[in-house]
């Protein structure tokens, strides 16, 4: 290596002939992830330090190991440790199985304190899943309530269309260049073609969904007499999230368009959109409370945090589409022990299912058998995770 | 594909044969080290997350299993950013980060002055051509022109004589980003160095003061330099929502007992004293004042003490601390009983039934006054709910809910580790954003000027694999021609 030109560390640039060509190729998912890692990490390390400058200044000290703290730490050592993975030239699926536990990181962060408690639990909340479908939209205005069911329905149309077809076509091929390929202007238009229906569903929840946001932000103003976006509860945290990811998203679909993008990023935002009507009970507008009220800190610090989370989470659907792309470079032997560990895991979470009724109906308590099936669902999916980081690791 | 970078190259690290500070050496600034702490670290942070830190031994005998609780505590898993192994890892990591800093500093100083124009020139000959360009040019004194050009687009020009009456012009674009990296890992010592500072004891301080109000907090020790005094302390809230809305103490220092600082802290904002910053950390209820009037116009003042309590939902409630307490009013003749107290009271046709929050909004006691002390013929008078300003009269007595005392935790910070931290923060940020968007480049422009007919050539050669299409693009505007590959490339991915 004569000259520092091309480092690792600085960002791929990517060229658009390589789009028409196969938007799904490994290679390219893997330079995509990282500059979405990329951007994400640099935004969570501005969101610890901002995080840290706020608590300075509200709470007089930068650092009290407070669960939020700490988590947003761990998520941002799992990406340190998947951008030095790369530095020591791990082999991609590796790395990439890292950028999916980040996932678990960023949701650690963003909802795990929920559970914990510390300065950053959101209250109000509902605490099992029956009563939360009762109270989703609970406190809200009947225009809000209208918007926000509408985008949920945009959303979950888009991410249904998505997978039909994706499915139809032919799930993973199309845009792979074969040699009885069309040539690229009609496979463009075929991509396009096959891009609308779960594009134009989404877009429409996106704009909707920001019509809802703005008018949350002018009833804030109503309520309370102050000027700020909303930022303040949990739900509408959940709801900015979700947002912050459509949009990057969005973005993203203009240089991967194919709808296998949809089909593994649409769950994430559905998810969280999810979690934030169910799990938090009123919607109703609230004051900032006085830790919050420095709106500088608020808008800097929240929104940095929400894009960061956002690229981050989006970075592990393209991780994802990546790992299973290269599985078609796999040897059969290695396909065998992926089997397994599908089975294995998937095993783990049937047992969760069954356990979780069992507890629900002896114990008559919902939310413990809830709790059984979350755990069990985690457990089999960090298990599958990890165990496939240690056959890529022991592959090298 | 290139895998270095300024800080960090995984397998060059010399070791000397069989010692042991060269397998030591060679351990330490190694990259490999860092992907083992920052994992170790990663599972020691979670558990500090997941189990709540530093709560006394009961509080995780109550919360877990006892084996569970027994496990946590016998491991030191209630205190982890505290403990040996924690700081040894944190210590590994620092002195892992320094060698691989140390390391990297000769490269990134290489790097910075660009590589030998000599070694750029050679790629220019025969099949190693690869990634080089040349053009044509009729225009005079190309070679200035070029150097010109690029001097004005801010690019760092450095000029050398070439073989054969040839003029080379080593040029390089952000040569300083090759530091950056570097610098990225560098600011995280500065902010340990900050933490470092903000904990140590004979630098810092990190207390709480509970003060009641009118009370003064007395500094004993002598390290926070003055005396506090609550003059005051109030609580605002939203009127649509009835949640809190500000903390605020109104607070005195004093110096020897004289005032040298009257201040507000608030939640977000802080009354600063000699490198201290008080501000508002938390606050409480710890008595009821009401008043009794008698017949005579003598007026006495009454307090009862208030107590926190848990109530079963886990939120906090305000209740007297001994509810069948009476006081004794002066004379001795009557007495003053509290029965009930409500921070927030919520009315039930007409009746208080209960407090809505923990909140102090509408707070109310219920009293009876007691008569016949002095006779020992005691005869309860119920005076029921009274709500604060509100008075009743029994038997002479007008009975007044005059005010609560409220007590606030103030926290009292010297930090003088924040500088650090915070420059540190900024370096981290900086350098980070130039490590991953800024890409520093450097090329040779080799110019043979034209003469006697015979036109002028440029021909570049890159340090990397390629010349980035907009350093082309300037030179083919110096030029006044198009650029064309020098030879064919070899064939890419």
């Amino acid at each position: 290596m004569s000259s520092g030109e091309d480092t690792v560390l600085s960002v791929p640039s990517l060229t658009d002939e390589a789009t028409a060509a196969d938007p799904l190729a490994p290679d390219r998912l893997d330079a995509i992830t990282y500059r979405l890692i990329a951007l994400g990490f640099i935004l969570l390390t501005l969101t610890i330090i901002t995080g840290a400058a706020w608590a300075q200044y509200t709470w007089h000290k930068w650092w009290s190991w407070d669960p939020k703290e700490t988590s947003a730490l761990v998520a941002w050592l799992v990406y340190l440790v998947y951008l030095h993975g790369r530095l020591l030239g791990w082999r991609k699926p590796l790395v990439a199985w890292i950028a999916v536990l980040g996932a678990f990181g960023v949701v650690f962060c963003y909802a795990g304190v929920n559970f914990l408690g510390g300065m950053h639990s959101y209250g109000a909340t509902t605490q099992n899943v029956l009563e939360g479908a009762r109270h989703a939209f609970t406190g809200m205005q009947t225009t809000e309530a209208g918007l926000a069911m509408a985008f949920l329905a945009c959303y979950l149309a888009g991410f249904m269309l998505y997978l039909a077809t994706a499915v139809f076509s032919g799930v993973l091929s199309v845009g792979r260049p074969t040699e009885s390929s069309p040539p690229v202007r009609n496979r463009r238009l075929v991509s396009v073609l096959l891009l609308l229906p779960g594009a134009l569903p989404t877009l429409a929840g996106f704009i909707l969904h920001t019509i809802a946001l703005v008018y949350r932000s002018v009833l804030i103003y109503h309520a309370t007499h102050a000027v700020h976006l909303p930022f303040s509860s949990g739900y509408e945290y959940a709801a900015c999230f979700a947002w912050a990811m459509a949009l990057v998203f969005l973005i993203l679909q203009l240089r991967i368009p194919t709808p296998v993008l949809g089909a593994a990023a649409m769950p994430f935002i559905l998810l969280v959109l999810a979690y934030g009507f169910l799990w938090f009970g009123n919607k109703g507008v609230e004051g900032l409370p006085p830790a919050l009220q420095n709106r500088f800190w608020l808008h800097l610090h929240v929104a940095i945090a929400i894009v960061s989370y956002a690229a981050l989470i989006i970075a592990t659907a393209t991780s994802a589409i990546y790992l299973v792309r290269s599985m078609a470079a796999m040897d059969a032997r290695a396909r065998w022990i992926l089997v397994a560990w599908v089975l294995a895991s998937g095993g783990i979470a049937v047992l969760g299912v069954g356990v979780a009724a069992v507890v629900s109906v002896v114990t008559g308590n919902v939310a413990a058998g809830v709790h059984v099936l979350g755990g069990s669902l985690f457990g089999a999916v960090g298990g599958f995770i990890v165990s496939q980081m240690v056959t890529e690791a022991r592959r090298r | 594909m290139a895998k270095d970078t300024a800080v960090g190259r995984p397998n060059d690290v010399e070791e000397g044969p069989g010692s042991l500070s060269g397998a030591l050496w060679g351990f330490l600034q190694s990259v490999r080290t860092t992907i083992y702490v920052l994992p170790l670290l990663a599972i020691a942070t979670t558990i500090g997350a997941i189990i709540p830190q530093k709560r006394p031994v009961g509080f995780y005998d109550m919360a877990y299993r006892p084996a569970l609780s027994r496990l946590i505590t016998g491991l030191g898993l209630d205190s982890i950013y505290t403990s040996t192994w924690f700081i040894i890892l944190i210590g590994l990591l620092l002195l892992n980060l320094a060698a691989c800093v140390g390391r990297s500093f000769g490269r990134a100083a290489r790097r910075y002055r660009g590589p030998a124009p000599q070694a750029l020139a050679r790629k220019l000959t025969g099949a190693r051509a690869g990634g080089c360009w040349q053009a044509r040019s009729s225009l005079p004194g190309l070679g200035d022109k070029v150097a010109q050009t690029f001097r004005r687009a801010h690019y760092a020009v450095a000029e050398h004589e070439g073989a054969k009456e040839r003029s080379w012009l080593l040029v390089r674009r952000w040569p300083s980003a090759h530091f950056a990296s570097l610098i990225t890992h560098l600011a995280i010592f500065l902010v340990a160095l900050g933490a470092v500072l903000g904990c140590l004891p004979w630098t810092s301080l990190d207390r709480e003061l509970m003060i009641v109000e009118g009370q003064t907090h007395r500094d004993e020790d002598g390290k926070l330099g003055f005396d506090v005094r609550l003059d005051d302390f109030r609580m605002d809230r939203y009127e649509a929502t009835n949640a809190p809305r500000d903390y605020r103490s109104e607070v005195a220092l004093l110096v020897n007992g004289r005032e040298v600082k009257r201040g507000t802290a608030t939640v977000n904002s802080q009354v600063k004293y000699r490198g201290v910053a008080l501000g508002q950390a938390n606050w409480g209820l710890v008595g009821v004042l009401v008043s009794v009037t008698d017949k005579e116009g003598r007026k006495e003042t009454v307090p009862f003490a208030l107590a926190e309590a848990a109530t079963a939902d886990g939120s906090t409630a305000w209740v007297l601390e001994d509810a069948q307490r009476g006081v004794a009013l002066a004379g001795r003749r009557a007495g003053l009983m509290a029965v009930d107290f409500e921070a927030d009271a919520v009315e039930d046709q007409g009746r208080i039934i209960g407090s809505a929050s923990q909140y102090p909004w509408q707070p109310a006691v219920a009293l009876q006054l007691v008569t016949g002390v002095d006779t020992g013929k005691h005869q309860f008078h119920d005076l029921g709910w009274v709500r604060m300003g509100e008075q009743k009269s029994v038997e002479g007595y007008t009975v007044r809910f005059d005010d609560l005392v409220y007590r606030s935790t103030l926290s009292a910070r010297r930090d003088p580790g924040l500088p650090f931290v915070w420059a540190g923060f900024i370096l981290v940020s900086l350098g980070m954003i130039v490590t991953f968007y800024v890409r520093p480049r450097a090329f040779l422009i080799e110019v043979a000027d034209g003469s006697e007919g015979r036109e002028a050539q440029v021909r570049v050669a890159p340090a990397g694999r390629e010349v980035n299409e907009a350093d082309r693009g300037i030179i083919e505007a110096a030029c006044g021609a198009r650029l064309s590959p020098l030879a064919p490339r070899r064939a890419r991915r």
